[in-house]
């Protein structure tokens, strides 16, 4: 009992951080068709930044959550200004540019930080563990899937019942029929993208309290995210959260159950569900009509 | 006429032969008044941090020979295997086959050098491990491990856990790959020979950060032995969370000073074997550490940059007893009849090339106000383990 309690609770705090990363990278390539491999390094930005903060001043951590949220956006916006549009409709292009973006931002942080591991810059206040069911489980853990989850339903809530959820949702089913209708889906995007950007560095400033940072975090967070987004479906918030869950959990509980398997988990799935629907998840097909 | 010129043919064709047979009693690494050394460190990836500390401590070794040995200016030069195979087995040719280099340090991923293991065998370069490495790496007879093999490392601190502190159960965990293997090996084995037994051994993928399902799947044991090469620090975070087991054990280098202030008192009472630490009461301890700060304004680290000095001196001093000769034979034989005094002890070696040295269990302890590792007890002239416990008879 006290193994599935802790796999659950393990799998759904990861699994959400996991979500606020994957969902800018889905609605991105949804929305404005483009693959931001900048991504993974935008959340390893926002982790350092709140890491440094927390780390080294009292109250650090709330403040770093903030101060990750806005700077990421500022490095979002220079991505969509210096590559986006430099490089619309040269997806090989973006593709490149981004990732090498993700190699500039990987080398800053070995300056500025040096490339030894960090541990988890924890505030006092949820540094505990408390029992539920008989497991101690880390408040950390906890809080974190408080906050990703509730960032989670103001996403949907935003998608849902917003103008903006409108537009995104016109722009990722048919853009040319919106901007036949007059929907301005390129500044939808970069709104969009900006959103996206923010919420990165604050699932970045919360997700170094759970597993500290190396240098290689943007790499790998950036897999797993695009793996996500493969398996949720192109453009789907739903499909984003619900493929996040499937591989929280699936690595949670296959750490325990084949732990000499776990690291092929995440595409073993991803194989799996694209055989059956290659659409992902959620995903759409988009058909050409005339 | 022709019989000049057959003259000075023959005449040439004599020096020629006269040069080779000259030449031939040294090798081609010894460029006039030159000595060639190569170091395959990590400069880049996910171990460029030791990769620095190893480069730091190395220059400071050439430094102090004043970058000469036995007469002869060294020539040091760095590659970055980038901690990956195929760049350290690029780098391994163009420094033997390019640089000409009489001996080599690194590469410090055991992976990694146990991969051009057979490419310097073959070339008969000897190389020293930057750290402690798998016993399979020294068997080719061209690897040498100053530091120990890592089962080594840890068989002190199986010994003092059962022996010492009397422990009776232990649950292990580290990463899923040979070192990872072996180190626990080793601990296993010291335990056993105290009456200890483990009954859980866990193996993580190597880049984890996340130890949350493995922590849940601890089972309730006296101590808890981890060991991550750069991540034991985000482990032992997660772990003091939710686990208040009193005895933590880790090795080596799993913990630098820096990130034990990042743990802050939560680390207090983790217990480590060892191969050297900074205030160990020797005069060679103390003039590396003076010598160190003086340099680099720091004490140096837990372990690594005293390695790899010493890893310098023992090519060094290898050097110095065949009188500056670079064939690799007498290079080899010299660095095995070496017994020399360096910061962290004595050094020698087995007749396979893995260090006979003495290992120190040390704890975490606030000196001053500040956490560090204080020595409790030695260990002396531990040999190697060359034949460690295999991974899945660990358990029992």
């Amino acid at each position: 009992m006290q193994l599935v309690v802790g796999g659950v609770l393990n799998g759904l705090s990861f699994g959400f951080i996991l979500f606020l990363v994957a969902s800018g990278l889905t609605i991105t390539l949804g929305l404005m068709r483009t693959l931001n491999l900048a991504q993974g390094a935008m959340y390893m930005i926002g982790g350092y930044i709140a890491w440094a903060l927390a780390a080294h001043f009292p109250g650090g951590f709330w403040i770093g959550l903030l101060v990750s949220g806005v700077v990421v956006t500022g490095i979002g916006l220079l991505i969509d200004l210096l590559i986006f549009r430099q490089l619309a409709n040269d997806l090989p292009g973006v593709i490149l540019g981004t990732f090498g973006i993700l190699i500039i931002l990987t080398n800053v942080v070995d300056w500025v930080w040096n490339s030894e591991p960090k541990g988890p810059a924890v505030p006092e206040v949820l540094g505990g563990s408390v029992s539920i069911l008989g497991v101690h489980y880390p408040v950390i853990r906890l809080s974190a899937l408080a906050f990703a989850g509730s960032l989670a339903l103001l996403l949907w809530f935003v998608q849902e019942r917003t103008r903006l959820g409108s537009l995104v949702k016109a722009g990722v089913d048919d853009s040319e029929m919106a901007q036949a209708l007059g929907i301005n889906v390129a500044l939808t995007g970069r709104v969009v993208f900006a959103i996206a950007a923010f919420v990165t560095g604050l699932s970045g400033a919360f997700g170094q309290a759970l597993t500290g940072l190396t240098t290689d975090i943007g790499l790998t967070t950036l897999l797993l995210a695009l793996i996500v987004t493969i398996l949720g479906g192109l453009g789907s918030l739903e499909g984003a959260l619900v493929g996040s869950i499937v591989l929280g959990l699936a690595q949670a509980f296959g750490t325990v159950w084949f732990p000499e398997y776990v690291a092929v988990v995440p595409y073993a799935i991803m194989i799996v569900v694209l055989a059956v629907r290659p659409t992902g998840l959620f995903g759409k097909l988009h058909t050409r009509t005339g | 006429m022709m019989n000049l010129n057959r003259r000075v043919l023959a005449g040439a064709v004599c020096a020629l032969l006269l040069m080779v047979a000259c030449g031939g009693g040294s090798s081609p690494q010894a460029n006039g008044g030159t000595i060639s050394i190569g170091a395959i460190l990590p400069l880049t990836g996910p171990f460029s941090f030791f990769g620095q500390i190893f480069l730091k401590a190395i220059n400071l070794r050439l430094k102090e020979a004043n970058g000469e040995v036995a007469g002869k200016k060294i020539n040091l030069i760095v590659a970055d295997d980038a901690n990956d195979l195929t760049t350290a087995q690029a780098k391994a040719r163009e420094l033997v086959e390019n640089d000409h280099v009489a001996a080599l340090m690194g590469p410090f991923n055991s992976s990694l050098l146990t991969g051009i293991t057979p490419y310097l065998k073959a070339h008969k370069v000897p190389t020293i491990a930057i750290e402690s490495t798998p016993i399979e790496a020294t068997q080719s007879g061209w690897v040498f491990c100053p530091q120990g093999d890592l089962a080594q490392i840890a068989y002190p601190m199986g010994l003092y856990a059962s022996q010492v502190l009397h422990l009776k159960t232990a649950t292990l965990i580290a990463p899923n790959y040979i070192a990872g293997w072996r180190i626990q090996a080793g601990f296993t084995q010291g335990f056993r020979e105290g009456g200890g037994h483990v009954i859980q051994a866990q193996w993580t993928d190597l880049t984890t950060t996340d130890f949350s399902s493995y922590i849940s799947n601890l089972k309730q044991a006296d101590a808890v032995v981890s060991w991550f090469p750069a991540t034991e620090v985000t482990f032992l975070k997660q772990l003091t969370v939710v686990n208040k087991s009193k005895n933590l054990l880790a090795y080596g280098n799993g913990l630098s000073d820096t990130q034990m202030q990042q743990l802050g008192d939560p680390s207090l009472g983790i217990q480590t074997s060892i191969q050297y630490v900074w205030d160990l009461n020797t005069p060679e301890a103390k003039k590396f550490a003076d010598q160190y700060k003086a340099e680099y304004n720091t004490l140096p680290t837990v372990q690594n940059d005293e390695a790899a000095y010493e890893d310098l001196s023992v090519i060094l001093e290898a050097l110095k007893s065949t009188g500056g000769d670079t064939n690799p034979a007498k290079l080899r034989s010299a660095i095995l009849n070496l017994n020399f005094k360096g910061p962290a002890g004595q050094v020698s070696f087995d007749k396979s090339g893995v260090g006979i040295r003495d290992f120190y269990i040390v704890r975490v302890d606030k000196v001053n106000g500040k956490l560090t590792w204080v020595a409790d007890k030695t260990y002396v002239g531990v040999r190697p383990i060359t034949k460690p416990i295999d991974k899945d008879a660990i358990v029992g």
